[in-house]
């Protein structure tokens, strides 16, 4: 099952970063560089994620790849097009699950539906089937505040899932879980995206958890930042669960490859 | 791959509405109870009031003439009741209490939200609004009285300008209390500014907006009775002035009590429009914060 759905030769990327940097101006007028330069091929399908240190602009890459933020220099192609200011062509899925306190579950998953100008029924009839496929059906009619953060986080995604994007950012969407919960949601989320067949770039300082989900990960330096290294990993494909890659005798290795070319910046900086 | 359908089924939905059931209702008679107990002893505390003071009258301790005695009180209250004055009165000062903090808040509300469209705008005004609002409006109404006339209209312009400006500022302001992240979460999905103003800042200002209406609903009754004061020919505000200025005692407390349970009246009112509006701010918060996956 696995080896179809990574098929051998590689189309067109989902997203091609191509030489990006970004400066920013301080308070004080200062110019600030927060990246570098950052080329980056994402396979159409594939899991990736984005490690490095933290402060290191991995969330300033998100913003200019979704197209709220434009780049200094360089671009960013989404399947083959220029995306420039628009917005819209990709899920993005944040930190914090976002949910607006003053809608039902229900009205929140359709909120991104909404936007697009679906009508009323059509959206309804949209989110509650997936609702029902992911379990959360009943919670349909209930307000955000009676539920928990795992359940609030698989909201989200559904909010994500209902747009339909063929490529999903994940800007450490469990960070604020117990570590229980993140380990449960990281397979759920994973196996959710590989069945729909979404494209999934995930941003984590979690170097355990980008092992265990991830097609790829891409190491970070420090601010100004660049990429520094691409590892291929694919343990979670090899063995279809994130929980069960953590238990690959690999997992360590890279565990300890990664977390030494994070060190060593650490050390180089202080 | 797995079904991911497995993994997401979820058994705490019972356990949830389960314990609601279970704590709910002690609390609930809890409450009452509390509210009984307080209850009465407010009773209580204006029962020895009421007994001391008119006590004090009778044995002549204290000054009746200037002071006024509850037994006195009521019997103005009655025959200002008979008289129909005390009821005309008072509706003309509700009348242009509700109106003018109608119109102030409603219309400084949308304009301090539609600021949002503009920081240049609100940049270049900000020092205006903070200076108008530092005025204390009741030293706008000689103004306001001789361009509207001592009738009602002046009381209604009076509230509406002391409504307006604190509306404007707590609107302006909730729009800025707002999460930069959702913002961009909209812009993700494709929101243009229209729709992220209706969808997002209008009703998650809202909360800031209606704990203005609940200053203002005190503020536009101080500018009515104030404007009463200064030039009327009805309204509380203008019975308790002119009856202070011909020392009756009892008609000054008829004036100040009814001015009482006016503003207690006015208070619940927005308090239970409040609750209507934000049914989401209810206390079922709580009932959640254990659960796990």
């Amino acid at each position: 099952m696995s080896s179809a759905a990574y098929p051998v030769t590689i189309e067109k990327p989902a997203i091609q970063v191509q030489d990006i940097t970004k400066s920013f101006m301080n308070a004080e007028g200062d110019e600030i560089h927060v990246l570098a330069g950052i080329t980056m091929d994402i396979p159409q399908k594939e899991f990736v994620s984005i490690v490095g240190p933290s402060g290191c602009g991995k969330s300033t890459i998100f913003n200019i790849v979704a197209g709220l933020l434009e780049p200094t220099t360089g671009k960013v192609l989404v399947g083959g097009d220029e995306i420039g200011r628009k917005t819209g062509h990709v899920g993005y899925m944040m930190q914090r699950d976002l949910l607006l306190p003053w809608r039902t579950i229900l009205d929140n998953v359709t909120i991104g539906l909404e936007v697009k100008g679906l009508p009323r029924n059509e959206r309804r009839d949209l989110a509650m089937t997936y609702l029902e496929r992911y379990g959360l059906d009943s919670f349909a009619k209930a307000y955000p505040s009676t539920l928990s953060g795992g359940m609030r986080q698989r909201v989200a995604l559904i909010r994500t899932l209902v747009t339909q994007p063929d490529i999903i950012l994940l800007d450490e969407p469990f960070s604020a879980l117990d570590y229980q919960t993140r380990l449960v949601l990281e397979d759920e989320i994973l196996s959710i995206l590989k069945n729909e067949g979404k494209t999934g770039v995930l941003i984590t300082h979690d170097i355990e958890e980008a092992i265990s989900v991830s097609d790829r990960v891409f190491v970070m330096s420090k601010r100004p930042t660049y990429v520094k290294k691409t590892y291929q990993v694919g343990l979670a494909a090899e063995h279809g669960s994130a929980m069960k890659a953590r238990t690959d005798a690999r997992f360590k290795q890279f565990f300890e490859t990664i977390w030494s070319e994070l060190d060593i910046q650490m050390g180089r900086s202080s | 791959m797995e079904n991911a359908s497995q993994g997401m089924k979820l058994q705490e939905s019972k356990t949830v509405s389960a314990s609601q059931k279970r704590w709910l209702k002690p609390q609930q008679a809890a409450a009452m109870r509390q509210w009984a107990s307080a209850m009465a002893w407010r009773f209580i505390i204006i029962a020895v009031i009421i007994a001391v003071w008119e006590t004090a009258v009778r044995m002549e301790l204290v000054n009746a003439f200037l002071l006024g005695s509850p037994s006195a009180i009521v019997q103005t209250a009655f025959s200002m009741l008979q008289s129909g004055q005390l009821v005309s009165d008072a509706f003309a000062t509700v009348n242009a209490t509700v109106i003018g903090f109608v119109a102030g808040s409603l219309l400084g509300s949308l304009v301090g939200l539609l600021l949002w469209f503009s920081s240049k705008l609100s940049r270049i005004i900000d020092p205006f609004v903070v200076a108008l609002n530092g005025v204390p409006k009741i030293a706008l109404a000689p103004m306001i009285i001789i361009w509207f006339g001592s009738g009602i209209f002046s009381k209604i312009a009076l509230a509406s300008v002391a409504t307006f400006i604190v509306a404007l500022l707590s609107a302006y302001q909730a729009t800025h209390q707002i999460d930069q992240s959702q913002i961009h979460l909209m812009k993700s999905f494709g929101a243009n500014r229209g729709q992220i103003f209706t969808k997002i800042i209008v009703p998650s200002s809202l909360p800031w907006i209606i704990s203005a209406f609940r200053i203002n609903i005190g503020l536009a009754l101080v500018s009515v009775v104030g404007g009463e004061f200064i030039s009327s020919n009805k309204g509380l505000g203008h019975m308790i002035f002119v009856e202070g200025n011909l020392f009756n005692l009892p008609a000054v407390w008829v004036g100040v009590f009814t001015l009482m349970l006016v503003a207690t009246c006015l208070y619940t009112c927005v308090s239970i429009i409040e609750k209507k509006l934000l049914p989401w701010n209810d206390s079922t918060q709580a009932s959640n914060k254990s659960a796990g996956v």
